[in-house]
C-alpha cells in the first residue's frame, strides 16, 4: 500500500551519477550553474485524481562562494532558514576538543550590529521559533523558523554573525560554563551520552577525526585567539550554505541573500587531509560501572561513509532489526532478556557507525544479551526475506514523503550532507535488495569488527560511569 | 641496478611510514593570522539596524466539516489538498471510566497491551494518558481506507495472537513496577501527585497495580465508546470519501455502555507544597515550580498560555534569561501547560547544576513574582505573543498535527472552531490581563515545588520558605521506607 507514494525526480539523476563518479568538483559546477530540481509525487492509478506535488529546489552559488538553496512552496505557512558551515567537532584541533561546539554557542552572543542578548529578542519580535544551533562531526547548523514576511530579519541576523562575529572573554567564559552544564545534563544523565565517547574511542583510531578521548575536554585550554582563528579558518561564506524553505518567492529571496551576504569576503576553507579507508579494530570489550538504574549492552561496528551503497544497505538493516515488532524485539524483549533495544546506522562523511543498544532486564547477564544480539544479526544475513526488505523500503518512502510537509523539515532535509546525492531522499534505497543488505551485514557487522561496551548498574559508581576493565579479544 | 635498489628501499620506507598511523587526528590547522572574520572593508548602510518588521500575516484557517455515524461517533474532516497525504486521529475520553484510585496507570497498561499494532502494521500507533486514549495513522493520498482500517483494527479488535497479549501484560506490569527509579518519570509523577493528590485520576500514580487481561478488557469495553470519541481526518481527501470509509470501518461501532459521567474536578489539595524524590542516578538536579491553571475553555486560558510562554517558553523569556543567562544555573530551562478537561497544570523548571538547584528554583520563583508584581513590558508581551502564536501555528503545519490538535481540543470540551480562534485570542491579550492571571493562578500560596536529585544538594531547600520537602518515592507517594 505504501508503494502508492510513488515519486520521481526530474533532472536529479545527473547529480546522482556524478556523485557515483566521485567528482565533487563536478557537482559544485552543476550547483554553480543553478541547476533546477523538481520533485513530482504522483498518486497511483486507482487513487483519486490529484495534481502532482511539485517541490522545486533552486541551487545557486554567490560570487563569494556561498551556496544558496531555495525550496519555495506557496502552499505552506512559514519559512525556515538554516545556515550550515561545513565544519564540526571532527575538525577540533588536538587539545582543543569541544571548540566547534563552543563557537556555535558563542555565535548567539551577538555580533557587531546585534548587541548581546538581542539575537533571540529580535527573532521573537518577528514571531520566530525553533531557534537552535547544532554541532555534528562534519557540520554546524543554525536554524530559525519565522512567518515568511519576516525573512529579511533572519537573513540580516545570519549575515551579521557570519561577517561580523564579536567573540569576547565574557562570552567565552559563559559558553564554557553553559557547555559544561549541557554536557552534564544532556550527556552525563543519558547513558549513551557517556557510553558514546568510550565506544567512539574504540571504533575510530587515534588519528581519525571522529576519535574521542573519554572524559577529555579541551575546553579549559581554549582561548579567545582560538575562537577567532576557528572563525577565520572555517566560518567563511565559501564554506557555508544558506537553505531557505517555505512560503517564499525564490527570486526575491535570492536577491535578499545577495544583499545581505554578497559583500562578505569568502576565503577558501582548508582542505581536509585524505583518510585511510579502512583500519584494523582491536575488537575490544569494555566493562563500565555506573550509578544508573539498569545494565546496558552497547555494540558498535565501524561502517563505510555516507554515499557508499553499503552504508545505505545498513540503514535498512537497522530498520529491519529495530522494527517495533521486529527481530531484535522478538529476540530480546519478548524473551525477557531486555526491556528495550534499538539499532541504528549513523551515516557520516568520514566514516559511519552501526550501533545496537539494549537495556537488559534485571538479573540477565550482559553476556547473554550480547550473544542474543550476535545471533540475531547473524540470522539477519542468512534469512532476510524480500518481503521484509520491501516493507522497510515502502515504510521509508512513505515516512520520507510525510516528513516533507513543513518548511522546517524540508530545510533540514536539504541541509543534510547527503542531500547532494538526492535532494529529497525519496529514492535513497530504490536500488537496494535483500541480497545487498545480507552482504552488508556479513561484511560489516562481523563479530571480529565489533566493539562491546557493557555497563553494570552499581550505586557505588557515579551516574556518568567509570571504565572498570578493557580487554582485546583475539 | 643502484637506482632500482634505491627505489626499492624508498618504497619500503614509504610503506613503513604509511603503515605507521599518526598519533593525532588528521585535521587541518587553524589560521591564527589574517584579518578577523569575513567582514567587508566598509559596512553597507543596511547593516546598521535590522530591517523593519513586516505586519503580521493572516492566521491559518480551515473549514471543519462534521457529521456523525449511526453509532454516534462524531467525525470531523478538514480537506487540505496542498500535499498528497492524509492523517487521522481517534481520540477517546476515558478519564471518567478510569477515575478509580489507580488513575492513568491502568490506561497506560491498556495502551501497552491493546494499542500496539501487530507486526507488519505500519504508520499506526496508540496510547493513553490520565484523560484519554488515542489511535492515529497516516499515509499518502489514496491510503484513506487503509488508514481508517488500520485504526479500527487497533482500536476495536484484538488481531494479535492471544499469547501476545499475555506477554505484553506481563511486560507492562514489570516495566511499571520498575519505573519508579526513572528520574524523568519521577519528576512528572511527583508534580502531578503534588498538584492533584494521589486519589484523583490526574494525579494518581500507584505502584501496586497488577490487572488481569480481563480487567483491561473491561476498562476498554467501558471506556472505548463512540459517544465519548471523536474521529478527525485531515488531508488530501474529500468529506464524501471520509464518510464512506468511516462508515465502512466504524459504522458498526456502537456503545457497549452509556457515555461515562463527566469527570469531577480535582479536589483542593492541602498538605505539603514541596516534595523531593531522592536519587543519585542523575548528575544534575531537576527542579520545577508547578501550579494549577484554568481550563482550556475558560476566558483566562489565552492569557494563562501567554503568561507561561513569557516565563519560560523561549530563549528570550524571563526565566531563561535570568536563570540560564544571568545566573548560569542551568543549561535547560523551560515551561509548559498541560490541559485537562477540568483544569490545567503549569510547570516552570530546569535541569540545574547540583550546587545551584536551590538558587535556581528561587530564580524561577522570583520570575513568577516579577510578573505578579508588575505588568510585563510591551516589548516582552509582544515577543511572547508572536512566539506563542507561531507555536500554535506549527500545529497546523502537518496533517497529523492538526488532526491531533483538533481531537484533543474536542476532548477538552472546546469546539473545533475555538482551536482555530486560540491564536487570535492570544493576540488580543493585554499586559493587564497577564498580570491579573498571574495573580489569580500563581499566587505564592498556589505554587508547589518539586525536586528530583541527590539529597546532598537539597539540604537548604527550606530557604525557599515552602517548608521541609516531603520525601516521595518515584511514583509520587509519600516515602515510608527507611533512609
Amino acid at each position: 500500500m505504501f508503494a502508492r507514494a510513488c515519486a520521481t525526480i526530474r533532472e536529479a539523476r545527473p547529480l546522482i551519477e556524478s556523485v557515483r563518479l566521485g567528482t565533487r568538483a563536478h557537482i559544485r559546477a552543476l550547483l554553480a550553474a543553478g541547476v533546477l530540481l523538481a520533485l513530482s509525487v504522483c498518486p497511483d492509478a486507482d487513487a483519486r485524481d490529484s495534481p502532482p506535488l511539485s517541490l522545486p529546489v533552486e541551487q545557486h552559488v554567490l560570487a563569494n562562494g556561498l551556496h544558496v538553496v531555495l525550496a519555495p512552496d506557496p502552499a505552506v505557512d512559514g519559512a525556515t532558514v538554516i545556515v550550515r558551515y561545513d565544519v564540526g567537532s571532527g575538525d577540533d584541533p588536538t587539545g582543543k576538543e569541544g571548540l566547534a561546539h563552543l563557537v556555535e554557542h558563542m555565535m548567539f552572543d551577538g555580533s557587531r550590529h546585534v548587541p548581546h542578548g538581542e539575537y533571540f529578542r529580535w527573532i521573537e519580535r518577528a514571531g520566530g521559533f525553533g531557534v537552535n544551533g547544532t554541532t555534528a562531526v562534519d557540520a554546524t547548523r543554525y536554524v530559525a523558523s519565522v512567518p515568511p514576511e519576516q525573512l529579511p530579519l533572519v537573513l540580516w541576523l545570519e549575515s551579521d554573525r557570519m561577517g561580523f562575529p564579536m567573540p569576547d572573554e565574557d562570552g567565552l567564559r559563559r559558553a564554557k560554563t553553559l557547555i559544561a552544564d549541557e554536557v552534564r545534563g544532556g550527556t552525563s544523565d543519558r547513558t549513551m551520552g557517556w557510553v558514546g565517547p568510550v565506544l567512539f574511542s574504540e571504533l575510530f583510531p587515534s588519528w581519525h577525526p571522529y576519535h574521542m578521548d573519554p572524559g577529555r575536554s579541551g575546553l579549559d585550554g581554549v582561548t579567545l585567539a582560538d575562537v577567532r582563528a576557528f572563525l577565520r579558518t572555517w566560518y567563511s561564506p565559501r564554506n557555508a550554505w544558506l537553505f531557505v524553505a517555505g512560503k517564499i518567492d525564490a527570486a526575491a529571496t535570492l536577491s535578499l541573500a545577495e544583499k545581505y551576504f554578497g559583500d562578505l569576503p569568502g576565503d577558501a576553507p582548508p582542505v581536509r587531509p585524505d583518510l585511510p579507508k579502512t583500519w584494523r579494530l582491536p575488537h575490544a570489550r569494555v566493562v563500565m560501572g555506573a550509578g544508573v538504574t539498569r545494565d546496558r549492552v552497547v555494540l558498535g561496528w565501524p561502517a563505510p561513509p555516507l554515499g557508499d551503497p553499503v552504508d545505505a544497505a545498513l540503514d535498512l538493516a537497522a530498520a529491519i532489526l529495530s522494527d517495533p515488532n521486529g527481530r531484535l524485539q522478538k529476540a530480546l524483549v519478548a524473551t525477557g532478556l531486555a526491556v528495550s533495544v534499538q539499532a541504528g546506522e549513523s551515516s557520516q562523511s568520514r566514516g559511519s557507525e552501526f550501533v545496537i543498544n539494549a537495556s537488559t532486564a534485571y538479573g540477565v547477564p550482559a553476556e547473554v544479551v550480547e550473544d542474543a544480539i550476535e545471533r540475531t544479526v547473524d540470522d539477519l544475513a542468512k534469512t532476510i526475506t524480500p518481503e521484509e526488505c520491501a516493507r522497510v523500503k515502502s515504510e521509508w518512502a512513505t515516512t520520507a514523503l510525510l516528513r516533507l510537509q513543513t518548511p522546517a523539515s524540508r530545510a533540514f532535509r536539504l541541509s543534510g550532507v547527503d542531500a547532494v546525492l538526492e535532494p529529497w531522499g525519496l529514492h535513497k534505497y530504490d536500488a537496494i535488495g535483500p541480497g545487498d543488505i545480507a552482504s552488508a551485514v556479513r561484511s560489516v557487522l562481523a563479530p571480529s569488527n565489533r566493539v562491546s561496551v557493557v555497563v553494570h548498574h552499581d550505586r557505588r559508581y557515579p551516574a556518568g560511569g567509570v571504565v572498570l576493565s578493557r580487554e582485546e579479544r583475539p | 641496478m643502484t637506482k632500482g635498489l634505491l627505489a626499492l628501499v624508498a618504497s619500503v620506507l614509504l610503506a613503513a611510514c604509511a603503515a605507521q598511523p599518526p598519533a593525532r587526528p588528521l585535521v587541518p590547522p587553524l589560521r591564527y593570522a589574517g584579518p578577523d572574520a569575513h567582514a567587508p572593508s566598509e559596512d553597507a548602510p543596511f547593516r546598521a539596524s535590522p530591517p523593519a518588521l513586516a505586519d503580521e500575516g493572516p492566521l491559518p484557517a480551515a473549514t471543519v466539516q462534521s457529521f456523525a455515524l449511526p453509532g454516534s461517533l462524531r467525525v470531523l474532516v478538514v480537506e487540505r489538498h496542498g500535499f498528497p497525504a492524509v492523517a487521522a486521529q481517534l481520540e477517546t475520553d476515558i478519564g471518567p471510566a478510569d477515575a478509580g484510585d489507580v488513575g492513568g496507570v491502568l490506561a497506560g497498561m491498556l495502551s501497552y497491551v491493546f494499542l500496539r499494532p501487530p507486526e507488519g502494521v505500519l504508520m499506526t500507533s496508540g496510547g493513553c494518558g490520565a484523560v484519554g486514549c488515542f489511535v492515529q495513522s497516516r499515509g499518502a493520498t489514496g491510503d484513506l481506507d487503509d488508514v481508517l482500517g488500520r485504526m479500527a483494527d487497533l482500536a476495536l479488535s484484538e488481531r494479535a495472537p492471544a499469547a501476545e497479549y499475555d506477554r505484553r501484560l506481563a511486560t507492562a506490569i514489570k516495566v511499571h513496577e520498575t519505573s519508579g527509579v526513572d528520574p524523568g518519570r519521577a519528576l512528572d509523577r511527583v508534580e502531578r501527585a503534588l498538584l492533584f493528590g494521589n486519589r484523583h485520576a490526574y494525579g494518581s500514580n500507584h505502584k501496586a497495580v497488577r490487572p488481569s487481561l480481563d480487567d483491561l478488557r473491561d476498562l476498554r469495553r467501558r471506556a472505548f465508546v463512540p459517544t465519548s470519541s471523536v474521529l478527525v481526518v485531515v488531508g488530501d481527501v474529500t468529506a464524501d470519501e471520509v464518510k464512506a470509509s468511516a462508515a465502512r470501518h466504524f459504522g458498526s461501532w456502537t456503545a457497549a455502555a452509556g457515555p461515562p459521567a463527566a469527570p469531577a474536578p480535582p479536589p483542593d489539595v492541602s498538605g505539603a507544597r514541596i516534595a523531593a524524590f531522592h536519587t543519585k542516578a542523575i548528575s544534575q538536579v531537576f527542579g520545577a515550580v508547578v501550579a494549577r491553571g484554568p481550563t482550556r475553555g475558560d476566558p483566562d486560558a489565552p492569557a494563562f498560555q501567554l503568561l507561561v510562554e513569557m516565563l519560560g517558553g523561549s530563549p528570550g523569556s524571563i526565566a531563561f534569561q535570568e536563570v540560564r543567562e544571568d545566573m548560569e544555573a542551568a543549561y535547560a530551562v523551560g515551561s509548559s501547560v498541560v490541559w485537562y478537561p477540568t483544569t490545567s497544570a503549569m510547570a516552570l523548571g530546569g535541569s540545574f547544576e547540583r550546587g545551584q538547584a536551590i538558587g535556581g528554583v528561587q530564580g524561577l520563583l522570583d520570575a513568577i513574582r516579577g510578573v505578579r508584581d508588575a505588568a510585563p513590558s510591551e516589548d516582552a508581551l509582544a515577543r511572547a505573543k508572536r512566539t506563542a502564536v507561531s507555536k500554535s501555528r506549527r500545529a497546523f503545519e502537518t496533517n497529523e498535527g492538526l488532526a491531533a490538535m483538533l481531537a484533543q481540543t474536542v476532548l477538552l470540551g472546546v469546539t473545533p472552531e475555538a482551536a482555530f480562534d486560540f491564536p487570535r485570542q492570544i493576540r488580543a491579550v493585554t499586559s493587564a490581563q497577564v498580570r491579573a492571571v498571574a495573580a489569580r493562578y500563581l499566587d505564592v500560596g498556589q505554587l508547589h515545588v518539586v525536586f528530583v536529585g541527590d539529597p546532598e544538594y537539597l539540604v537548604t531547600a527550606q530557604a525557599l520558605r515552602f517548608g521541609a520537602p516531603m520525601r516521595t518515592d518515584g511514583f509520587g507517594e509519600r516515602w515510608v521506607g527507611g533512609t
